[in-house]
């Protein structure tokens, strides 16, 4: 996926991107990076369709994204939104099943592929047991999993994810990570995702694109591009990043 | 299950039940042998008289309660609001201005005001939307917008029947509904075109559940969610026009019977939408067995007595609001 010299602003006409450019490597975790405002999440819009932008394109297998029939682009890129909201009353098992949306023809019901991606999907995020379950008695962090569900069964390469750990505790943050994790190496999805927690970022990514005021500082693969300096100009934060043999890079902010 | 059963079972029983009441009651009584029987043969006199008058004003109850809550049903998926109801934003008052416009002006094309009263409604329709939207609808600006939209219409339906107090026994009543006179003619009227509208509405029931979820999310599963918006609210304006040209306003039905069926059968809309059609349907033959008997020979308008019961209603609607949807 080709990101070509984006520019976008809503209404008010103030730039929220400029000229961002850069490509999403396949079969890899890029996650974007930044403090609140900066544009990140606007990137993620445009980069799902879901924002047109004033200047450039985004080229998704040889098209740009707003060449493609909806239901098309449906079927190559799923995405997680940070705010969801579904009937209290709706199973588990139905919400997913609206992954499958973009396969389906006009008046038909679904098929045994879709029973079966829509089996996978709920195993593969461990909520098989769970299906008849309506949405408003799982946790937090369940109905996460439930929603990253109904993007997998819309068998897609692409999974963009947008604050999926955003309001949850620790240990279902790194539940969705490990999640990610095993979706990207097993299954081959090159994954997209917003994050606020630059530890976790740099332990799950790839690759990292940090953001400021809508234009990209640095890309590239965490260990190269995670800087005192970097987090200094990108967040104005003082920060220690040490090497550890056993975890790897990780960053401690120290002051302001 | 077998509670959504029960339910569908009870409305449908109790709705036969008090059909048939309805019919053998009033200021003229028969049993039920001589009306079956009368109905048959035709030579009874009560049961012809019965046949002339009441019969069309219960099928006419009928049809509008259903065409309303179904509406409600639908303007409610639309707006993805528990509050939104054809009577409250005032697509039913649009819808009902137009019918008397049309009324005044050309009396001869009678059969064409459900068409008239769909401009009407969707207009109204049109101004709520518009002035309420801002990046998703608000509940409460939606309700207020609503009566603003509403009270525009109401007054301009008045304006027009007092410049014309004379040929007001013609049309229909501007805030009130009666279902008194009302002939065969009114009846072939809301059968075709309610029929048509409760068809449709059964058409997109897909549509509809899928409108539960955020706009968002919708679009990135290849759904065209405006399209869906729009046909959907076409045929929910179509239903509430329909339902006032022919028996008037009456306020509260799409409120009442959707929330009491997302209790009863749930949110998915293939059980919901027809569930609150013969709920409805039953709730105004209700309303309106009741005025005509209960202070007999006085009788109180339907609507009069659903406004009394969907006042409070509302209230306790908005008091609860935040829960329902789950948000």
């Amino acid at each position: 996926m080709e990101i070509k010299d984006i520019t976008f602003a809503y209404q008010d006409n103030i730039k929220r991107l400029h000229n961002i450019a850069a490509e999403i490597a396949i079969g890899k975790i890029t996650t974007i990076l930044g403090p609140n405002g900066s544009g990140k999440s606007t990137l993620l819009g445009v980069l799902t369709n879901n924002l047109a932008p004033q200047q450039g394109s985004v080229i998704l297998e040889g098209k740009t994204i707003d060449k493609y029939k909806p239901k098309e682009l449906a079927k190559k890129l799923g995405v997680v939104h940070q705010q969801n909201s579904a009937p209290h009353d709706m199973t588990v098992e139905k919400l997913v099943y609206y992954g499958r949306l973009p396969h389906k023809k006009p008046f038909n019901q679904h098929g045994e592929e879709d029973d079966a991606k829509v089996k996978w999907a709920l195993e593969r995020v461990g909520l098989y047991e769970r299906r008849h379950t309506p949405m408003d008695a799982l946790s937090g962090g369940q109905q996460q999993r439930v929603w990253i569900a109904m993007a997998l069964a819309q068998d897609t390469p692409y999974l963009f994810l947008d604050e999926p750990t955003s309001n949850l505790d620790i240990f279902y943050q790194y539940e969705i990570m490990e999640l990610v994790k095993e979706l990207c190496e097993e299954e081959n999805l090159t994954i997209v995702m917003v994050l606020h927690d630059i530890n976790q970022a740099i332990q799950y990514s790839h690759e990292i694109i940090t953001m400021k005021d809508g234009e990209i500082i640095a890309h590239g693969v965490p260990e190269e591009i995670i800087t005192v300096q970097l987090m200094q100009e990108v967040y104005n934060v003082n920060v220690v990043i040490k090497q550890d043999p056993e975890l790897g890079m990780y960053m401690v902010p120290i002051g302001i | 299950m077998t509670k959504k059963l029960l339910s569908f079972i009870a409305v449908t029983i109790l709705l036969l039940f008090v059909s048939l009441y309805s019919m053998i009651t009033g200021s003229i009584e028969v049993g039920m042998g001589e009306l079956i029987a009368g109905l048959f043969t035709g030579i009874n006199e009560n049961v012809e008289i019965i046949k002339d008058l009441r019969l069309p004003r219960i099928i006419i109850a009928l049809f509008a309660g259903a065409c309303l809550s179904v509406s409600g049903v639908l303007l409610q998926a639309v707006m993805r609001n528990p509050l939104a109801e054809p009577g409250i934003i005032g697509v039913a008052s649009g819808a009902g201005f137009a019918s008397i416009l049309m009324i005044t002006f050309f009396p001869t094309l009678f059969f064409y005001t459900p068409l008239f009263s769909f401009f009407g409604g969707a207009v109204a329709f049109l101004l709520v939307y518009m002035f309420a939207w801002k990046s998703g609808l608000d509940p409460l600006r939606m309700i207020l917008i609503g009566v603003a939209v509403n009270a525009i219409f109401t007054g301009l339906s008045q304006l027009l029947s007092s410049m014309n107090a004379s040929s007001m026994m013609s049309g229909i009543s501007v805030t009130t509904s009666t279902l008194t006179m009302k002939t065969w003619n009114d009846v072939q009227i809301i059968l075709l075109y309610g029929s048509i509208g409760l068809l449709l509405s059964l058409l997109v029931y897909s549509w509809c559940n899928h409108l539960g979820l955020r706009d968002k999310t919708l679009r990135n599963l290849g759904f065209q969610v405006n399209r869906a918006r729009l046909v959907i609210s076409l045929i929910a304006v179509l239903l509430a026009s329909v339902a006032t040209a022919v028996a008037g306003m009456f306020a509260f039905v799409g409120l009442i019977i959707p929330h009491i069926g997302r209790i009863l059968v749930g949110n998915d809309h293939k059980l919901l939408i027809p569930f609150s059609a013969i709920a409805g349907a039953l709730l105004v033959l209700v309303a309106d067995t009741i005025g005509r008997t209960i202070l007999s020979p006085i009788e109180i308008p339907a609507s009069i007595i659903m406004a009394v019961i969907g006042g409070p209603f509302l209230i306790f609607l908005l008091r609860k609001s935040d829960r329902i949807y789950g948000n």
